[in-house]
């Protein structure tokens, strides 16, 4: 239809034209406006969806990485096995006993290959047919060489030799084989992750067992005239002799031994010291025994099973040269020379053996276990707690 | 998509003022169309942005007539002096439109004056497009035949 004829049409209709349509039209704006303005969600709604979807993100990317290092592992056909679970003892124990193993099974294999086209012994299955080769007894070695080269190993630990021992008869046996197997097992010893925190310190000197080193005694001159020159830089203790350290508080007389030990201590934990190390501090030797808790019977602080804290007691090997310049007295020893300054209220613990630690907390987890007069080091016999120096002091 | 208020604002009161014939409840009508339709979903369609004026308008229209039923409603408010000012050339159209039903005139007016897509009229009075043009022809020819020549003008 033309434009002439709608006009003419419109004409006809003789449709008014609208009174209030500016009005409205102006009106209708407005309202338009504010029901199209973004609803914007709370700023902390939105910072929260950001966050959370930051953190997607990160999930993702770090999932796809991983499942791309797992996939280049199998690629490189490089298998690192991986134990830190179990003590370097069991790890050798059980290598031991891997040989022994590996070898069975590889004369297992010899004779299959020669008897027989599929034949099973009870270490070791060949089926050639579908060129599977699988150990499943003891080695827990699975090789499929169609498809990939899987290893499976549960807890048991190989050498190289080993392994390549077991691949090389896997060549030999599997005669339809078309595809070669390269096996390569690397096996990686980490050092052994302890379950719980470390709290040990690192000392700053350090001296060595020396069994030439000159005997010192604590709190007491060398030389007969005493004086200025006399006793070391140990604390002598003092004029107490009440079993109690700087700030502990009196005990009553009526206290038992475990409760003045408990009255004057922080802390008292079950740990078996694994290292030992003669060091200083502030120019006092000290024995710094490294120990890994196994309990922790009561204490102003919480240790959990397998925190490992420094227990300093005095005592122990030092230069002549670090003792002179701390004590500033002469010994009159050569310069060159150790000395051993004994705690006359103890000897000096055993490794891996379990001890009753009563513990002060001098801060900065330097841990103290010994009062001027008492060492609160207590080990087990026949149920009771003994005082590692003083036998007549048992723990009820 | 934005609505057009600007064109469209006429173009549903004409619809409107069609139905209703009355000048004040057409604009009335139109504009309670415009503020439901703000309440309404937007589509990204134009045609589908019409066909929901258009339905709102429609249906509106039905509450009115429903009110009005009582009520006498002019078949026209034009008097005899409107249509004898009126060029002579519309006289003949204009009562040609007489003689169309209701609704050819509404589908009219959709068509050529409110520029309507045929689809969407057809939804508008569920029909389908082939029916609206066939009906749309029909219409016109009715037209012609009233006027007594080929061309409506």
């Amino acid at each position: 239809m033309k434009q002439k004829e709608i006009n003419a049409l419109r004409t006809a209709f003789s449709i008014p034209e609208p009174q209030n349509k500016r009005e409205f039209i102006n009106k209708y704006k407005a309202m338009e406006e504010i029901a199209e303005r973004p609803k914007r969600l709370p700023i902390i709604l939105s910072f929260a969806t950001m966050v959370i979807g930051a953190a997607v993100l990160i999930c993702v990317c770090i999932n796809l990485k991983m499942t791309g290092d797992i996939r280049n592992q199998f690629n490189n056909s490089s298998v690192i096995i991986e134990d830190t679970t179990k003590s370097a003892d069991k790890i050798e124990t059980t290598s031991s006993f891997r040989t022994e193993t590996t070898h069975s099974a590889v004369t297992s294999h010899t004779t299959t290959s020669v008897k027989s086209e599929e034949h099973t012994t009870e270490n070791t299955s060949v089926t050639e047919k579908t060129q599977i080769q699988t150990e499943t007894a003891d080695n827990h070695i699975t090789l499929n060489p169609t498809t990939a080269k899987t290893v499976q190993t549960t807890g048991i630990q190989t050498t190289n030799a080993e392994i390549k021992t077991t691949t090389s008869e896997q060549h030999e046996n599997s005669d339809a084989t078309t595809t070669q197997i390269k096996v390569t097992v690397t096996t990686t010893q980490k050092p052994i992750t302890e379950i719980g925190k470390d709290y040990t310190l690192t000392p700053t000197r350090t001296y060595a067992n020396d069994s030439n080193a000159y005997p010192w005694y604590d709190g007491k001159d060398q030389n007969a005239g005493g004086g200025a020159n006399g006793g070391g830089p140990v604390p002598d203790g003092g004029d107490d002799k009440n079993g109690i350290g700087n700030g502990a508080k009196p005990p009553t007389q009526s206290m038992t031994l475990k409760e003045m030990l408990i009255h004057s201590t922080d802390t008292a934990v079950r740990a078996v010291p694994y290292e030992k190390i003669y060091t200083e501090k502030d120019g006092v030797p000290y024995i710094q025994y490294n120990v890994k808790i196994t309990d922790s019977p009561f204490g102003n602080r919480y240790f959990r099973n397998g925190d490992r804290i420094s227990v300093f007691i005095k005592g122990g090997y030092m230069s002549v040269k670090d003792f002179e310049e701390f004590s500033g007295c002469i010994t009159g020893l050569p310069e060159n020379s150790n000395i051993y300054i004994e705690n006359s209220e103890m000897d000096e613990l055993e490794l891996n053996n379990e001890y009753l630690f009563f513990i002060t907390d001098e801060g900065n987890d330097f841990y103290t276990a010994y009062n001027d007069s008492l060492v609160y080091v207590f080990t087990e016999e026949n149920g009771k707690y003994v005082s590692v120096k003083s036998r007549y002091m048992v723990l009820e | 998509m934005a609505l057009d208020i600007e064109d469209q604002y006429d173009k549903i009161y004409r619809y409107c003022y069609l139905k209703i014939r009355q000048r004040e409840t057409a604009e009335d009508i139109t504009q309670e169309t415009f503020l439901r339709f703000l309440e309404h979903p937007k589509y990204y369609s134009i045609d589908k942005t019409m066909q929901i004026l258009y339905t709102i308008a429609g249906n509106l229209c039905m509450d009115e007539f429903r009110k009005q039923k009582c009520v006498d409603i002019p078949e026209t408010q034009q008097s005899d002096e409107d249509i004898e000012e009126t060029v002579l050339s519309s006289f003949l159209l204009k009562n040609a439109l007489k003689i169309l039903t209701d609704t050819e005139r509404e589908i009219i007016l959709l068509r050529y004056i409110n520029d309507v897509p045929v689809n969407v009229i057809g939804n508008i009075y569920d029909m389908s497009r082939f029916a609206v043009n066939r009906r749309i022809k029909s219409i016109l020819e009715k037209l012609k035949k009233e006027m007594g020549g080929e061309r409506l003008i």
